[in-house]
């Protein structure tokens, strides 16, 4: 199983990343090299919809780019989030993370 | 190419195959210490039965889970599971390990350990961007209840006689999440033939050759069929449901499983491998 990430750049800076298929251990290092491949980011939505599975590792590069909002102080709104990533985000504590960080998390 | 530069490359190429050899030796030398670590002995229990297992995806892995006496007749059992995979993920288990008996000498409950830990490794796992889930609990052989705190894991799931069901859900994130965090805790009791059954997400992420989860379900439905057994049957059974499932795929994750068993009112911790708390 692999991963697609649909990079849309709708304005100078603002960016869209849809993701489908898989983030785990096999494909991390494609999600971090999208991300590393913004340019001038200054707001990103991160769509999870079409994701099938994550595993810890993958979970562990959705946190990178929440904590690299707060670092670096771009936008970040992670987007229909459905219900498996849900599951599994929530019981990990990511929302609360979010929250305290305050990334926005929204459907579309 | 002259013959000094033949002579080079293979004196390169013999020095690469001693390197291997030597990273090969050192990763099996790493497997057998965690592997002794971790599959120590587990705890004698008059009237109650404990016992866990576990299986890295790879030579060694990130599962941990741990037995800690306390004072009055209680036993503190941690699971947990670390980000990623093979060595990075065990070197970072040996820390959480090494944070966990020193905050189960020093805590008085499951909560205050899991921020006593997350307080101990917060930094480091910030610095090395990984993070840590664990379940936490202290068994009062005496009262029959556990007590228990979680850190962004799976809860366990309860197996009664009229059916099996995951432990009401507690407050708390993952241990390298944010720093000074408090977790919730809360007790339940464990009558006499019930048993828990704390696991890591190896179990029902597991994959057939079609690419199907094991799943929650189905572990749910296994563990209702296994009520009464003893906790090696549980294990052996579950063991064997995950190999039948996956038919031989090459297993992706670690697989660990911890099972507690109440057998009767009046146990009484005896002793056990984990250091004694006095």
């Amino acid at each position: 199983m692999s991963l697609e990430i649909k990079k849309l750049n709708t304005d100078q800076g603002d960016y869209e990343l849809v993701l489908s298929g898989v983030l785990d251990i096999s494909t991390r290092s494609t999600f971090d090299e999208v991300f590393d491949s913004l340019v001038d980011l200054q707001s990103l939505k991160l769509n999870l919809e079409e994701l099938e599975f994550i595993d810890s590792t993958g979970v562990g590069g959705i946190m990178e780019i929440i904590f690299a909002s707060n670092e670096r102080g771009f936008q970040l709104t992670v987007l229909n989030i459905n219900d498996n990533i849900e599951e599994i985000l929530s019981t990990l504590g990511v929302f609360t993370i979010m929250e305290s960080l305050q990334v926005e998390r929204c459907s579309t | 190419m002259s013959g000094d530069n033949k002579q080079s490359n293979y004196s390169i190429i013999i020095e690469e195959g001693k390197e291997d050899q030597t990273l090969q030796r050192e990763i099996r030398l790493a497997r057998n210490i965690q592997m002794k670590l971790l599959n120590g002995s587990d705890p004698e229990i008059d009237h109650t039965s404990l016992a866990g297992t576990s299986l890295p995806a790879r030579l060694i892995g990130g599962d941990y889970y741990d037995f800690y006496k306390l004072s009055d007749n209680k036993i503190r059992v941690v699971i947990g599971d670390v980000m990623g995979k093979g060595i990075p993920a065990a070197m970072l288990m040996i820390l959480t390990r090494g944070a966990f008996r020193s905050a189960s000498e020093n805590t008085q409950g499951p909560a205050e350990t899991l921020t006593a830990m997350n307080n101990a490794i917060y930094r480091d796992l910030k610095q090395l961007k990984s993070f840590v889930t664990l379940f936490c609990c202290d068994w009062d052989v005496e009262h029959n209840t556990i007590t228990y705190a979680n850190a962004g894991h799976v809860l366990p799931m309860h197996i009664k006689e009229k059916g099996v069901e995951s432990l009401e859900t507690v407050s708390g994130i993952m241990l390298g999440g944010l720093p000074n965090q408090a977790y919730e805790e809360k007790s339940i009791s464990i009558d006499h033939g019930e048993t828990v059954f704390f696991y890591t997400d190896g179990i029902v992420e597991a994959q057939n050759g079609k690419g199907e989860f094991y799943q929650t379900e189905r572990l749910r439905n296994l563990l209702q069929e296994l009520y009464g057994n003893e906790v090696s049957e549980i294990e052996e059974a579950v063991s064997d449901s995950l190999f039948q499932f996956t038919q031989g795929e090459a297993q992706k994750d670690d697989i660990t499983m911890v099972i507690l068993q109440n057998d009767d009112p009046n146990s009484a911790i005896q002793g056990y491998n984990s250091p004694i708390n006095t």
